[in-house]
């Protein structure tokens, strides 16, 4: 009987073992386990005062394309090329990404300066992007610095252009700028 | 960065509880053998709950998942105080039931309580687990009252 008593409970013992060691193991796989959940921009573009037949919005409005013009030695202004709206409390900034045509190209010579201005809901200056020319190389800049922008803000990019006095027409430049959320 | 807390591990704690009471009751006199048996079938249905849980993860949402291991470790805590109950009003002793509240039900209780406090955001989950106990043991008085003479006759007679 006695016998008996302890086959029982070596049984019990190993079965017991066996399942919490598996329960651990399930939890664990579970801890390392991660999903990924589709979810609206918390910050994306939406249509300024001066956006009307200049721009383009991607899908989601997470892409936008801005078709500008620039004069000879003026320089023009659109105040609202396009806004930016956070629908949470998010850090946002500009970055650099690409220019063309590329340095060491003659059209370049034909820009002064392009300045995208990320401006806040009272018109503050929170940082700016500033593309100036050097003969036939662009002086391109990297990024702004991080802005807190509040739930529900909507702040604006305003684009500065001026090109050379006696500047060629139909010379184009093509900016690629970055918004990073954070 | 610490991690949070996942709802299985209600499930995992109550899993470890039915193991304990399986070891307990084969080791104690008290009990008839089948009983350990029950006990680590119950831990074993644990474990596939956990798997189940863990299979349809992206299916059940966090309040369902609390909600399924929240009663399950619920109900290894009823049966931890069950057993308490047992020994010391049906087989009166006192020793005994003293020696398992302090080293197994009121552990139990104390470990289960400080890891739902650590777990509980929201007052819902509070409400829920809130809910869950008094169910359990409005369900465990239920029983005792309404339990036939002659079936609670013959289970005192063991």
């Amino acid at each position: 009987m006695k016998n008996r008593k302890w086959l029982d409970f070596v049984a019990i013992l190993l079965v017991s073992l066996l399942v919490v060691s598996a329960s651990a193991a399930i939890y664990y796989a579970m801890l390392a386990q991660s999903t990924a959940t589709l979810k609206p921009a918390a910050v994306y573009f939406t249509p300024g005062l001066d956006s009307t037949g200049i721009l383009t919005l991607g899908a989601n409005n997470t892409y936008v394309s801005l078709n500008l013009d620039a004069y000879p030695n003026v320089t023009l202004y659109y105040d609202q090329a396009v806004n930016l709206t956070a629908t949470a409390a998010k850090q946002v900034r500009l970055r650099h990404v690409s220019i063309s045509p590329i340095d060491g190209n003659p059209d370049v010579s034909n820009f002064t300066s392009i300045v995208f201005r990320l401006l806040a809901a009272d018109g503050t200056e929170m940082g700016a992007l500033s593309y100036t020319t050097t003969g036939d190389n662009w002086n391109e800049p990297t990024q702004t610095n991080y802005f807190a922008m509040g739930a529900g803000a909507e702040w604006t990019i305003k684009v500065e252009i001026k090109a050379t006095a006696g500047g060629n027409a139909n010379i184009a430049a093509t900016i690629v700028i970055g918004v990073d959320v954070t | 960065m610490a991690l949070e807390l996942l709802p299985e591990f209600f499930l995992f704690l109550g899993v470890d509880l039915f193991v304990a009471l399986a070891l307990l009751t084969c080791v104690m006199e008290h009990f008839n053998r089948l009983i350990s048996y029950l006990y680590e079938a119950a831990a074993v249905f644990g474990y596939v709950n956990m798997f189940m849980s863990k299979e349809f993860i992206g299916t059940f949402g966090e309040y369902m998942r609390f909600s399924y291991s929240f009663l399950f470790l619920a109900l290894a805590l009823a049966n931890i105080v069950g057993i308490n109950i047992y020994l010391l009003v049906s087989k009166k002793s006192w020793g005994f039931a003293k020696a398992f509240a302090g080293s197994v039900t009121f552990p139990a209780v104390l470990i289960s309580t400080f890891f739902l406090s650590l777990y509980c955001k929201d007052t819902s989950y509070v409400l829920t687990a809130a809910l869950m106990s008094g169910a359990m043991v409005l369900g465990i008085g239920i029983a005792f009252l309404a339990i036939p003479g002659k079936i609670k006759e013959r289970l005192e007679g063991r």
